[in-house]
C-alpha cells in the first residue's frame, strides 16, 4: 500500500483549485502540465464538469455550480487506489474564527468542530454517491484523502467517514489545515487512519486555529514542517508555486524522509516567568508556547481534567469564560500558581502587541480581557489567510 | 467634547491635534499591517494575443473568436478574423484586492473560435501568477491554428518556475521549442 509522494500530494491539493466552474461559454479542461500525478491517477473530464461522470474514472463533484472536489482512479502502482482531493471551499469564516463555536458529533463518534462538520455534511451525499459503488467490492482498496486549508479539514472528516463506513485503507494528506477536533477526536483519528501526513509552514496561521483545546492529528505525533519560516504571515498559507513559499514548492520532494519532521509542542511542559514576558513575539512559535503554558498551569494546579471534561460536554459558559474562571480560582488558591498565571498573561499581552503589558490583578474580568486581546490578534491574521479561499 | 471650545481652550485643542498626529505617526506600522487587505493590486490576466486561423492552410475569414479571462469574475471580449485569417486581442490587466488578501486564486485564459457552428479551442491555460510570464507572452503572440489540427494538451517551459511547466489545451502549434503533447 504505497503512500503518495509529497510532490504528488501537493499537486493534488493544488489542481483542485482549477475546478471551480466552466468558462462562461461552457469550456472546461484540467491543466495537468507535467504533474507527476499523471502517472498515478486517471482524470477524464470528457463528459463535462457539471454532472458527475457515472461509470467513468474521474468524477467532478459540484455543489450547486461550484466544484469542490475531484475523485480519481489510480493507475500503475496505485492501481487499486482512489484519490479524493478537496479545495478550500467557501465556508463561513466565522465558524473558523469564532472562539465559541460549538461541537457536533463526527463519524468516529467523537465531537468535532461544528462548522467543519456542517460543511462536510453538505458534500457528503455527493461523495457517497460516487465512492460507495467503487469501494463496495474492494476491501483492499486504499483511498488517499488530500486537501489544502479548509479542504484539509474536510479531507480529515472524509477520511474518518470512509474509514468508519467502508472496509478500506485510508491515508490523509493535508497542507496548512486547521484543527478539526479536540483530544478525543485526534486520538481516534490517529489510531484509525492508516497514515496521516500533515504539512505546515512555520508562519502559516491557519494550522494554529481553532485554538486549544482543539488539537492536531496525528495526536502526539509529528507533522512535516516544510519551511523555516517564523512569525505569522498570511502569505505563508498559500498553496500555489507562485506564492512565497507556496506548499507546492516546499513539498517538491519524492520522499517524506527528506522533509523536516516536528513533534507536537503542546505536550511539553511550559512555565513562563513574568519578568521574561518581553521575549514573546507575535508568532506561531509563541502561540504554541502560550497554549503549552496554559495547559501546564491547569495541570500543575489540578484543574486540567475538570476543564477538559466541561469543554467536551459544552456548558452554558463559553470555553474562554470557563478558562478565565478557572485561572482566577487557581490564582486565589496559591501564590505560586498566581505567579505562574501572571507569567502566562504577561506573555499573552506581549504576544498580542498590547501597549501595556503589566499584570496588576488576576480577576476574572482582567483575565477574560487578556484572552480576548490574544484571540483577536491571532484570529485577525488567520482570518486574512482564510479569506483567501472564500 | 462639549468643553473643547476654541475660544476658551485653544491649547487643549492644539494638544489634542498634536497627540492625534503623534498617534497617527506611531501607529502607521500597525495600520499598514491591519489595512494591507485594502490595497489594490494589478492582476495581469492576459498578454496581447495575435493569431492566424487557417483551414487546410487557407485563411479563415469572418470567424468569431472569444477570449474569456476568469479571475474573481469573467472578463470577456470577442473579435472576428480578418481576410488573411488573423485576429488580435489587447493585453488585459485589472485592479483587484484579492492578491492582498492572499486569496488562493487562479487566472484562467480561454480562447475559442466558432466556425460553421463548430467550436475550436485555441488556448486553455490556468495559472496562479498575477504577473506576466515570458513563455505565455511568447506563445500567445503567435497562435498558428489550423482547424484540422487535433486539440492536445501541450506542455511548455515555465521560465520563472522551471519545476512547474505550463500547459495549454489547443489546436494551435508552435515551432519555437519542442513541446510535450498529451492526448486526453
Amino acid at each position: 500500500m504505497p503512500a503518495l509522494t509529497p510532490r504528488v500530494a501537493a499537486e493534488l491539493a493544488d489542481i483542485v483549485y482549477q475546478i471551480e466552474r466552466p468558462s462562461s461559454s461552457g469550456i472546461y479542461r484540467l491543466n495537468m502540465g507535467n504533474y507527476e500525478l499523471r502517472n498515478c491517477f486517471n482524470f477524464d473530464l470528457s463528459a463535462g464538469p457539471v454532472r458527475g461522470v457515472s461509470g467513468g474514472s474521474l468524477f467532478s463533484l459540484f455543489n450547486k455550480t461550484t466544484g469542490f472536489a475531484l475523485v480519481g482512479k489510480g493507475i500503475n502502482q496505485f492501481a487499486k487506489d482512489y484519490v479524493v482531493t478537496i479545495r478550500g471551499t467557501k465556508i463561513n469564516r466565522d465558524w473558523l474564527t469564532n472562539a465559541n463555536v460549538g461541537l457536533s458529533g463526527g463519524d468516529n463518534n467523537t465531537m468535532v468542530h461544528a462548522g467543519f462538520n456542517k460543511a462536510f455534511f453538505s458534500m457528503k451525499a455527493a461523495l457517497q454517491k460516487i465512492l460507495a459503488p467503487l469501494l463496495a467490492g474492494q476491501p483492499d482498496a486504499t483511498v488517499h484523502c488530500v486537501g489544502h486549508s479548509l479542504g484539509g479539514a474536510l479531507a480529515s472528516l472524509t477520511a474518518d467517514w470512509l474509514k468508519s463506513s467502508y472496509n478500506c485503507n485510508v491515508n490523509l494528506y493535508t497542507f496548512g489545515a486547521p484543527r478539526v477536533g479536540m483530544h478525543a477526536f485526534a486520538k481516534k483519528h490517529t489510531g484509525s487512519l492508516n497514515a496521516i501526513y500533515r504539512c505546515t509552514h512555520g508562519a502559516d496561521p491557519v494550522p494554529m486555529i481553532p485554538l486549544w483545546p482543539f488539537v492536531h492529528a496525528p495526536y502526539a505525533g509529528t507533522e512535516y514542517r516544510l519551511d523555516s519560516g517564523s512569525g505569522i504571515s498570511v502569505q505563508a498559507h498559500g498553496m500555489a508555486e507562485n506564492k512565497a513559499p507556496g506548499y507546492l514548492n516546499t513539498a517538491n520532494s519524492r520522499n517524506w524522509q527528506t522533509l523536516n519532521k516536528r513533534a507536537a509542542v503542546n505536550l511539553e511542559q511550559v512555565r513562563l516567568k513574568y519578568e521574561n514576558r518581553n521575549q514573546a513575539t507575535f508568532s506561531t512559535y509563541w502561540a504554541d508556547k502560550i497554549s503549552g503554558a496554559l495547559i501546564t498551569l491547569l495541570k500543575d494546579a489540578g484543574y486540567y481534567t475538570a476543564v477538559m471534561a466541561q469543554a467536551a460536554i459544552g456548558t452554558s459558559l463559553t470555553f474562554y469564560d470557563l478558562l478565565a474562571r478557572s485561572l482566577e480560582n487557581i490564582a486565589k488558591a496559591s501564590a505560586k500558581y498566581a505567579e505562574q498565571a501572571r507569567g502566562l498573561l504577561g506573555h499573552m499581552l506581549v504576544f498580542a502587541r498590547q501597549a501595556i503589558t503589566s499584570v496588576t490583578e488576576l480577576s476574572f474580568k482582567f483575565i477574560r480581557w487578556v484572552f480576548d486581546k490574544t484571540l483577536t490578534a491571532l484570529y485577525r491574521s488567520a482570518r486574512d489567510a482564510v479569506d483567501s479561499i472564500l | 467634547m462639549a468643553d473643547l471650545r476654541c475660544t476658551r481652550k485653544p491649547m487643549s485643542l492644539l494638544r489634542l491635534g498634536l497627540s492625534v498626529a503623534v498617534l497617527m505617526i506611531f501607529s502607521q506600522q500597525v495600520m499598514a499591517d491591519m489595512f494591507s487587505w485594502l490595497k489594490k493590486y494589478d492582476v495581469y490576466l492576459s498578454p496581447a494575443v495575435h493569431g492566424m486561423v487557417t483551414l487546410n492552410g487557407k485563411p479563415v475569414a469572418g470567424a468569431e473568436v472569444l477570449r474569456e479571462l476568469t479571475y474573481d469574475k469573467d472578463y470577456i471580449d470577442n473579435t472576428v478574423t480578418a481576410a488573411d485569417g488573423s485576429f488580435r486581442f489587447p493585453e488585459k490587466h485589472i485592479r483587484s484586492r484579492k492578491p492582498g488578501s492572499l486569496q488562493e486564486m487562479r487566472t484562467r485564459q480561454v480562447i475559442s473560435l466558432r466556425h460553421h457552428d463548430k467550436q475550436y479551442l485555441l488556448w486553455y491555460l490556468t495559472t496562479s501568477s498575477i504577473t506576466p510570464q515570458q513563455a505565455i507572452v511568447q506563445k500567445l503572440a503567435s497562435l498558428q491554428c489550423d482547424l484540422t489540427n487535433e486539440e492536445l494538451e501541450q506542455v511548455f517551459t515555465n521560465f520563472e518556475k522551471p519545476d512547474f511547466p505550463h500547459s495549454t489545451f489547443s489546436i494551435c502549434r508552435w515551432n519555437d521549442e519542442p513541446v510535450t503533447h498529451f492526448t486526453e
